[in-house]
């Protein structure tokens, strides 16, 4: 846990691309909100190791929004229930539901259709709202803590040592990892 | 050209992680790998953990092949401990093989195209004993058989000196109430009694009537007088006859109601008799049925079996749980599923053919089903069960078919036939109660019935769960015959001894069983060309102790009948004679009421005024 963070710090730090991290806390959003073994995390999770986003980024969000995911579940179920029993949509489900994926990804699920629906309707405020903020963080907030001599007997820290190893590869891991 | 390729392969690689896809494919691999490793294994174990949790004892499984494609799942020497008998297996299967429709599977439908289980054998020794893990079952088989109807059909008749004791027999009853009411219409009529004219009264009254008779009548005016005395003489006796008729009245109503009391009292005997008849059911035992007594319990015994496995598979057997557009009813934070109309629906469980072939002492037998589904109604098929025999090892043939069919609304329908040639049974318990063992060593069983099972709507609760068990009905009517039979069995009792001998001598018999009903309780009906040899034997062989109880009960009860009427007899006596005074009190009133002492007197003045008018006309023309 502690090396995660550590990377993350490294990579919020680092020149790592800002668009990396803010789709891996995306796609770890998606992931984190639905249940963990669905098909379409399996999809994702492949995208998520096939385009270079950050990957220490990716599980610490997957961890932060399935934690996040327990208060948010009545919403998420709420909206599962909406679509699949909205008579408006029933032919349409009826016809996904001849679909032998439609089932075997559990989409006529009230909570994994809401996670996805949910997932997937705030994936694109959250991108641009984690860009904005950790770019701002590299700008002020990053500099500003510097400063504190709190923040100088850290850097005495095994914390602040294995963040230095990982920043000492940032210019060959740190955007990968 | 170059150049473009390397720029764009590097613009590429900002993007595309490779490696990750590499890492990707490796850990879906090794997930694969793994499950192909140890599916087997996995499959194994759960079938011994969820097995065992079913029967409550130990499920061993020797091993387990899986084929991909298409998915066949073979398990091999499948034991099932029997949890009453640990060292012994429930059952066993040699091979089971199983043809899965993989896609269906994971969709969460178990549809087998083609299940083959071969060798199923039942009761086989273990070879080692078995592990229980559910607590031993009361024994309430053990109970039936404890509570068998046999001991108690001994002739054990009761105690006769409890029943002469008994204070609610009539006689002691009638005797009792004749007493009672003798003593109330005692007192009436002593009071009665007390108003009657005395002796003395009639003596006062016969000499007043002297004195009148005496009364010297000399002119009118004495006649008169006499007559006026007379008048009121007889006011006192019509006062007192009044009285003498009031208690004839009362006398004779008495007499009525301790006349009725009395009867009742001569006839008590019998009716204690007849009581205690029916009581001790001495009169049921010429017409007792002794097919339900000795064939009942081994007929419950299976239609328990049967029943428990009924109600095993009865649950399933109820409306579809899980019908589509039907909001399930556990809304919760982890959601629900939401099922749509299918174009092509199948059920949740389906077996489209099945063969068994089964292992018995008899020999072999083969079970092919089809359409095995608790949800006929997607595929509008009724699932058939067939079941016959092979090579049986003493002859004979056994066959049974049915078919049953569940609606959507969970009405269960069916029904079959079954019929059995000669088939061989050795060593078969009849019964083994405390005063009766009897065994079947060898016999030829032939036989043949039906079956036919509804549901009756009208009864019961209609929902959900065990409600639906309630209004299912049964009708079954059964016809065996057994020939070439003989037995051995040790008997405790008289009765069982007769019981006994009586099998011995019996070489052939048939039994009709007929089960009407409820499901959870029908009504039996058992008959057997045996009943009528065991009447003849226990009659002959209960008459004589029968007739000696019936003329010591009997002897005893007009004892206290004749030491009743004894006790009447004194009191009868005293109501004659109350009788008799009352008659002669009458008549004296009577005699003097109807005195004709003023005719005399009158008599008497008329022959004195013609005696003084003669001699007045013969002075006159003397």
């Amino acid at each position: 846990m502690l090396t995660l963070l550590a990377k993350l710090f490294s990579a919020l730090n680092s020149e790592s691309s800002i668009r990396q991290i803010a789709l891996a806390i995306v796609l770890g959003f998606i992931v984190g909100l639905s249940p963990l073994l669905t098909l379409h995390n399996v999809v994702i999770l492949f995208f998520v190791m096939f385009i270079r986003v950050h990957l220490s980024s990716f599980i610490l969000s997957v961890g932060f929004f399935s934690g996040l995911s327990y208060l948010l579940s009545p919403m998420i179920v709420g909206v599962g229930e909406y679509l699949l029993t909205s008579s408006s949509l029933n032919g349409l489900f009826t016809i996904f539901y001849q679909l032998t994926l439609f089932k075997l990804a559990h989409w006529h699920n009230t909570y994994t259709l809401g996670a996805i629906v949910v997932g997937f309707l705030f994936a694109i405020p959250l991108y641009f709202i984690s860009k904005t903020l950790i770019k701002n963080y590299r700008q002020h907030i990053m500099t500003f803590f510097e400063k504190f001599r709190v923040v100088k007997a850290l850097k005495a820290s095994k914390f602040y040592r294995l963040y230095l190893d990982f920043s000492g590869q940032g210019s060959s891991l740190g955007g990968v990892l | 050209m170059s150049t473009n390729n390397i720029g764009s392969a590097n613009s590429m690689k900002n993007y595309v992680r490779f490696s990750g896809l590499i890492s990707f494919f490796a850990v879906m691999f090794l997930v694969v790998v793994l499950l192909y490793l140890f599916a087997e294994t996995i499959v194994k174990s759960t079938i011994e953990q969820v097995g065992g949790t079913m029967i409550g004892a130990e499920v061993n499984v020797a091993s387990v092949d899986l084929q991909y494609s298409p998915l066949v799942l073979t398990i091999n020497n499948l034991e099932a401990t029997d949890a009453e008998q640990p060292s012994h297996n429930l059952f066993s299967v040699k091979q089971s093989k199983a043809g899965i429709d993989f896609w269906q599977y994971f969709l969460g439908k178990t549809i087998i195209e083609q299940l083959d289980v071969e060798q199923l054998e039942l009761m086989t020794k273990r070879s080692r004993v078995g592990e229980v893990y559910r607590q031993k079952q009361s024994d309430e088989s053990k109970h039936l058989i404890d509570e068998s109807l046999l001991p108690a059909m001994d002739l054990q008749l009761p105690d006769i000196k409890s029943i002469l004791d008994d204070s609610n027999l009539l006689t002691v009853k009638a005797a009792e109430q004749l007493q009672t009411s003798y003593d109330a219409e005692k007192l009436k009529l002593n009071a009665l009694k007390e108003k009657l004219p005395s002796k003395a009264t009639l003596a006062a009254y016969k000499i007043k009537i002297k004195n009148i008779s005496k009364m010297k009548v000399k002119n009118l005016a004495d006649f008169n007088k006499v007559k006026t005395e007379f008048e009121n003489v007889k006011k006192e006796f019509n006062a007192d006859k009044a009285i003498v008729k009031k208690a004839k009245k009362q006398f004779s109503d008495s007499k009525q109601r301790l006349v009725k009391k009395f009867s009742a009292l001569k006839n008590a005997p019998k009716q204690d008799w007849q009581a205690i008849e029916s009581k001790y059911q001495l009169d049921n035992v010429n017409t007792e049925d002794f097919a339900h007594i000795l064939f009942g319990e081994q007929a419950r015994g299976y239609y328990q079996k049967a029943k428990k496995l009924y109600l095993l598979i009865a649950p399933f057997l109820n409306s579809d749980n899980t019908d589509h557009h039907e909001a399930q009813t556990q809304l919760s934070d982890q959601g629900r599923f939401i099922h749509f109309d299918e174009y092509s629906p199948l059920p949740d469980f389906l077996i489209k053919q099945a063969k068994l072939s089964i292992v018995l002492e008899q020999g072999n037998f083969n079970i092919t089903a089809k359409e095995l589904t608790h949800q006929h109604w997607y595929r509008n098929k009724a699932s058939k069960v067939h079941i016959g025999s092979t090579n049986l090892t003493d002859g004979g043939d056994v066959s049974i078919d049915s078919q049953f069919e569940v609606t959507k609304s969970g009405d269960l329908s069916g029904e079959g036939q079954w019929l059995i040639k000669q088939l061989a049974l050795k060593n078969l318990p009849l019964t083994d109660v405390e005063s009766l063992a009897l065994t079947l060593v060898e016999g030829r069983l032939s036989g043949s019935g039906n079956f036919t099972v509804n549901q009756d709507n009208n009864r019961g609760n209609n929902n959900i769960g065990s409600s639906r068990i309630e209004s299912t009905n049964l009708e079954s009517k059964n016809h065996f015959e057994l020939t070439k039979a003989s037995y051995q069995g040790k008997a405790d009792s008289k009765f069982a001894d007769i019981l006994l001998d009586t099998f011995k001598a019996t070489d052939e018999f048939t039994v009709d069983v007929k089960v009407v009903g409820a499901v959870e309780e029908p009504k039996w009906s058992i008959s057997s060309s045996l009943d009528k040899v065991m009447k003849g034997a226990l009659k002959k062989q209960i008459a004589k102790k029968l007739i000696e109880f019936k003329t010591q009960v009997n002897s005893g009860l007009n004892k206290k009948l004749a030491e009743s009427l004894q006790l009447n007899n004194q009191q009868n006596a005293e109501f004659v004679n109350f009788e008799a005074l009352l008659a002669d009190t009458d008549n004296a009133l009577e005699q003097l009421k109807n005195s004709d002492v003023v005719r005399q007197q009158k008599k008497k003045l008329q022959d004195k005024v013609k005696d003084k008018l003669k001699d007045k006309l013969s002075d006159l023309f003397g």
